[in-house]
This record gives structure tokens, sequence and C-alpha cells, in this order.
């Protein structure tokens, strides 16, 4: 069977890697090549590499370290952030990456994501969505969690199923950066409106969240700030989960 | 060593190349006909859409070319789609190039598709497996192959079904798989077949 992916998230700015709690207070964490690497070598999965890109000099950037990182790394890497257009698509297909995450511009112009999946395939395609509980269900929200939009999170899935994602990234902003572990109760309800893969985002502070998300059946967990403020390394949770019982990807 | 690696439009070649430049091996990146060179070995990389695929190859004019290295016992790998190429009909009616008799249909499972790691249960044949302790690899696919001849698989996976991810037949050499994406294992099996490559190419040249 399949095994659980441990995926480390780089969120990178201006060519640094950078963290903070609920989307603010972004804190320097790095070279992204050299944590990449770093992350390679001690057993992630695969990489997400989340960038936060204004101008063209930083895309500029952000290409020529994506073609760097590729250089050396021997694990799937997908990259998101700012994608507004086919060509940017392209461009970042052609310097390495092996997915794009699409999140603002694919609510606000859907047809991008049926372009992209049309043309390189839905494997390609990894549909990124920032949600929130409101009330009584599951709000979408864009612009790294600060615009609300006008979806609701399972009507939103299943739309860009139609549209060709070939997997979700589902970040839970009540979670994100608390350390207080994945948000359980999202993940069930996503998993009822799609039948793509689901990577499971925002929370993970101990590798007990891991256990919990992965033996609930969650087959893909986003690792950030864990990783980050070098409390551990993938390595590291690795094997606490195969001491778990939890059949991940060992020895590499 | 010639190496061709076939480009079918798309231009995401990138993790295939940068595996293949680890190994100290700058491949040709064949596209259309002027691009054709004397090779001694070619690769076909795993993304697309077979009907979509086949369709390209025959409107850039590759596909005498590819026929013609095939019937020379060229070694051929197929990554992924790149391996479901060989055989003859898609789920969605997508043609593939008939080399190998077979079908390619979708696979059974409530999620799909089967992304990630998974191990692959390896036959005793002598196949790509040299060096590689315990083969776990890489996999993307929704569709997957169902050859005629059971003799040709050398290695099976579980998916919520068992399924045949590795084929070797006279020169052509099929993973499901995507050994640019796993890690050493999968450098390992690119090496094992740069090393039937340069074989092939030394008795060629005799």
């Amino acid at each position: 069977m399949v095994k659980p992916r441990i995926i480390p998230c780089l969120d990178v700015k201006h060519g640094r890697v950078v963290k903070g709690v609920h989307f603010q207070d972004l804190k320097d964490a790095g070279d992204p090549v050299a944590l990449a690497v770093k992350y390679c070598d001690d057993g992630a999965d695969e990489l997400v590499w989340l960038d936060i890109i204004a101008t063209v000099e930083e895309e500029e950037l952000s290409l020529a370290l994506i073609q760097r990182a590729r250089e050396v790394l021997t694990i799937p890497l997908t990259v998101g952030g700012g994608i507004r257009s086919i060509r940017h698509v392209e461009e970042l297909l052609e310097h390495g990456a092996d997915k794009v995450s699409i999140n603002t511009y694919g609510i606000e112009h859907p047809e991008i994501l049926s372009h992209v999946s049309r043309r390189w395939g839905s494997q390609c395609l990894v549909v990124a969505i920032d949600a929130k509980w409101e009330e009584d269900h599951y709000q979408v929200y864009v612009h790294g969690g600060r615009t609300r939009t006008e979806h609701e999170l399972g009507d939103w899935m299943r739309r860009a199923q139609d549209l060709g994602a070939g997997e979700f990234l589902l970040t839970s902003i009540d979670r994100d950066g608390t350390q207080n572990g994945y948000d359980l109760p999202m993940l069930r309800y996503a998993r009822q409106h799609v039948s793509r893969p689901i990577i499971a985002s925002g929370g993970a502070g101990r590798v007990e969240h891991l256990t919990e998300a992965i033996r609930e059946g969650q087959q893909a967990v986003l690792l950030a700030s864990l990783l980050h403020q070098n409390q551990t390394t993938v390595g590291t949770i690795k094997q606490s989960l195969l001491e778990e019982g939890i059949d991940v990807r060992w020895p590499l | 060593m010639e190496l061709a690696v076939i480009d079918y439009g798309n231009g995401n070649l990138g993790s295939l190349l940068a595996a293949l430049h680890r190994l100290g091996q700058n491949p040709h990146v064949i596209h259309q006909t002027t691009d054709i060179v004397p090779v001694e070995g070619v690769i076909f990389p795993g993304v697309g859409s077979l009907e979509e695929v086949v369709n390209r190859l025959r409107h850039n004019g590759l596909l005498p070319w590819l026929t013609d290295l095939r019937a020379q016992s060229t070694p051929i790998l197929g990554i992924c789609l790149g391996m479901q190429l060989f055989f003859e009909q898609g789920d969605e009616g997508g043609e593939g190039l008939g080399w190998l008799k077979g079908n390619v249909p979708s696979l059974q499972a409530p999620v799909l598709p089967h992304i990630g790691w998974n191990d692959v249960t390896v036959t005793d044949h002598p196949f790509l497996w040299h060096n590689i302790v315990r083969p776990i690899f890489y996999f993307v696919h929704t569709y997957r192959i169902q050859p005629h001849e059971a003799a040709i698989v050398r290695g099976i996976t579980d998916y919520y079904e068992s399924f045949p991810v590795a084929i070797e037949s006279g020169s052509l050499y099929g993973v499901q798989f995507h050994p640019e994406l796993s890690g050493p294992n999968g450098t390992r099996l690119l090496q094992n077949f740069l090393e039937v490559v340069e074989t092939y190419g030394n008795m060629a040249s005799r």
C-alpha cells in the first residue's frame, strides 16, 4: 500500500525561507536550496515550495533558486505562490518543478486550472485552499488568508476537481502556525467531497499530530514550523512514526 | 554514451534531465525529426495523456525513427506514461504504439491518482533492480498497464488492487513509477539502464 507522505514546506520570500503564525509575523528561517537539500537527505518524501512573489525580479530570483534546487533534489517538488499565468506555470515546469500549486488565482480565474490540467495532465496540478470555520461551515479565503471568498469549502473542492485538480493542499487558517495539531474535522469534511489526494496543512507541532492524522487515513501531511525551528528533523519524525507502527518510507 | 530523451512538447522534463545530468549524461532531447541523431538508448518520459502523446509523436514525424530503433533492439526505457505507450489501447480510447499486447485501464481505487511512495515486489528475473536492496519508488498515475503476456512482468505493486509496475520485453524496459523522483533507488535504476545502453552500444560498434 502507498506510504503516507511527509512533506516539508518552504515558504520563500526574497529568496529566503520565512515562517509566521496565522500567515503573519514572518521570520527568517534560512536559504531555501540548502534547506530543501537537507530535507531531501533527511528523508522527506516530497517538497512543497511556496513563493511570495511581488515583482518581476523576485520571479526571476525564484526561478533561478528552483532550478538550483532541482539540480540536486531526487524527490518531487511542488512549487506555488503568486502563479498568475500559463506562462509562469511553463517557466516553473521548465525550471524543474514537477507540479504547480495554484490558490488565489485559481479562484479568481478558474479557467487557469483547466488549462494547466489539459496541457500537462492533472497530476501536475495541486489546488491549494486556505479555509476557516465560520459558525456552521468552512469558508474559503484567499490572499494568504486575508480575503474572504464567496466559496464554501466542499463546493469549491468539487468544482476544482472537475476543473482538473490532481491533488489538494488544504490549509486550516485556524490551525496554521499554532502547533496544536491538524484540523481533523476539516480534513474529514473535505474527504467526503473529492476523490483526489489531500495534503493536510496547518497545525503540526508534535509527531503525535502526524500519527493521529495518518491513523485516520490521511495520506499526506505538510510540515513547516515544526522543522524550521530546529526542534526536530524529518528523519527523527519518521523514526518516531515507525516506532508507532506507521509504515513510512524507510530506509531511504 | 548517446542517449535520447523524447520530448512530447510539454517542456517539463526538468527532473529527468537533472537526474541524468547527475549520472554524468548529457542526453539529446528529441522533439522533432530535425533533432534526430544516432543514439544507443532512448528514454520515454512520463508526462501527458496517452492519446495526446501518440498524436504528437505522429505529428512530429518521430514514429518511423522510433520503430526503426525498436527493430534494431536499441534499449528503450519507458517511464510511467512512457511505458503505457508501449501497449495497444487506453481506457478512454487513446491508442498506444501497440509494440506490446495489452491495455491501459484505469486503476480501481477510492482516491486517485495513486500518488506517493510504494513498495514493489520484484520477480527473480534479472531486470534493472541490481543494487536496489529495498525497492520503494515514487508513483503518480491514474492508469495502469494490463499486459497480455504475464512473462514480461518484472514487478508488482498494491494500491487497492495488485498491478504490474515493471516490464521487460526484448530491448523494451518499462516502469510505472518515476525513477527520477525516487531518491537513491531511482538513481540506481537509471544507472542500471545506462549500463544496459552501454553494453548495447559496445556491441553495436563492434
